[in-house]
């Protein structure tokens, strides 16, 4: 059941399966992780995680991380679209928005988007809209700061 | 507000330039990144970095401080994985312990997982990882971080630091201690670390450091490296704790902490009325005036025979 995950991927994205022949595949649940094979037999204590999260399966799909696509996205050789900056920081912030480019080959359907050599996640293309993917819990924010300090003055000199 | 003076007259003695590490206190500390090489190799994660006024950080050359004004957390390029923010000192513990590829590797306090990620790099994402911390609420943020930087080769646990030598004995090649601790050397990064600052508190956490040193030391196979660090002044918590385990361990021996372009003064031998192992000279207290860096201790442990 867990290959599924892999077959998704060749058949979506060309992702060669020999690629992931060094690597182990976890499923629990409905989540699938991936892992190399130390990280697999590992059985000494109980872990809370292994490896990265490679998907989450529904009854009908499969929704791809964005760790795993960020990871593993650069191995694909159909299905990608190429943003310019101002379009990658948008996606990443989880919008809807209008490419410059087209998808390779142009059709309508899930492609990873990606920023120069970098995939940055999973988009959903329609009638030349590129809809990002990224879940919510996960879309670049703005308005990071440096942590302010209750320690108001100044240290001795 | 002042520093205590309780501090100052603590410390006054034992560290050198006292006047220039309180001047550098004083100086902001800049950020610091770390490239990610598992997602990206160098030169083209740095071609991403335009806008960045990069200084490279001599003793690690994947590591590099921003000059410039620039929030690292609204970045692409941080959402993408390939950059991590992490204080250039404590880059440092990891590259001590210098993991290898295929080998098996303890972090006994691991979240939220900055050395961990940085020695998944240097193992290339092989081998394995056991990143355990024992506070519950710091687990997800050590997930987190592990999915975004694209780690493979780890495993987290939610174990007691202190069971895991009994839990595991003679099973890891390399282990890192990077204990919790008073937090003294982190007064550059974040002022509020000395709110809470007692000696107390010193005693009590010096008391958990050398359970879990112990603890440490009995994962580790014979002629295994274990790395010992904090982000504190105190000799409580570093050469009386590093003391603790040579004394009862006739099989742990202190090797030289060095790294070429990294400034270090020895560790102490002696502090008030302790004396301590006369070998912790080769133990590496780094200070902000030195590197421009927090501080912090650094002790490496090689195992040397298994009659433990």
């Amino acid at each position: 059941m867990s290959e599924q995950s892999i077959e998704y991927l060749k058949t979506n994205f060309g992702i060669n399966p020999d690629i992931f022949e060094e690597l182990a595949i976890l499923k629990i649940g409905n989540e699938v992780y991936i892992m190399n094979k130390d990280a697999i037999s590992f059985k000494q204590l109980k872990t809370c995680h292994r490896g990265i999260k490679l998907a989450q399966l529904f009854s009908h799909s499969i929704r791809l991380s964005t760790g795993a696509v960020q990871l593993f996205g650069k191995f694909a050789t159909k299905n990608t679209i190429q943003l310019n900056y101002a379009e990658a920081i948008m996606f990443a912030q989880g919008k809807e928005i209008i490419p410059r480019n087209k998808p390779i080959p142009n059709i309508d359907g899930l492609v990873i988007a990606q920023y120069k050599q970098f995939p940055i996640g999973i988009g959903n293309y329609k009638e030349g809209k590129l809809k990002s993917m990224i879940t919510r819990s996960q879309v670049l924010r703005f308005g990071w700061r440096k942590r302010k300090t209750k320690y108001k003055g100044a240290l001795p000199l | 507000m002042q520093l205590p003076d309780k501090f100052l007259n603590r410390y006054k003695p034992i560290i050198p330039d006292f006047d220039q590490f309180i001047e550098a206190l004083n100086r902001p500390l800049k950020t610091v990144i770390r490239l990610n090489t598992l997602k990206g190799e160098k030169e083209e994660i740095l071609s991403l970095l335009f806008d960045y006024q990069l200084e490279p950080i001599p003793w690690y050359p994947l590591a590099y401080r921003i000059k410039n004004d620039i929030h690292i957390g609204n970045r692409l390029e941080h959402f993408l994985g390939l950059v991590y923010a992490q204080e250039a000192a404590s880059m440092i513990p990891p590259l001590i312990l210098d993991p290898k590829p295929q080998e098996k590797v303890l972090d006994i306090a691991a979240a939220p997982g900055s050395k961990t990620t940085q020695m998944a790099c240097l193992m290339k994402n092989t081998g394995l990882i056991v990143a355990n911390d024992s506070n519950r609420k710091r687990i997800q943020p050590l997930i987190a971080n592990l999915d975004r930087l694209g780690t493979l080769n780890v495993v987290v646990t939610n174990k007691k630091g202190e069971r895991l030598g009994e839990l595991m004995p003679k099973f890891f090649d390399r282990v890192l201690v990077d204990v919790p601790c008073s937090l003294e050397g982190m007064v550059r990064k974040n002022t509020d670390a000395l709110i809470r600052w007692s000696e107390s508190n010193i005693i009590r956490l010096s008391m958990l450091q050398k359970a879990l040193l112990v603890s440490a030391f009995r994962t580790l196979k014979p002629g295994g490296v274990l790395v010992y660090s904090t982000c504190t002044i105190a000799p409580e918590e570093n050469e009386a704790v590093v003391s603790f385990l040579l004394e009862r361990n006739e099989n742990a021996q202190l090797e030289p902490v060095k790294l070429p372009g990294l400034i270090t003064r020895p560790g102490l031998t002696q502090w008030h009325r302790s004396r301590f192992h006369p070998d912790l000279v080769k133990a590496a207290r780094i200070y902000p005036q030195d590197n421009d860096t927090e501080s912090f201790f650094i002790a490496k442990i090689k195992k040397l025979n298994s009659n433990v």
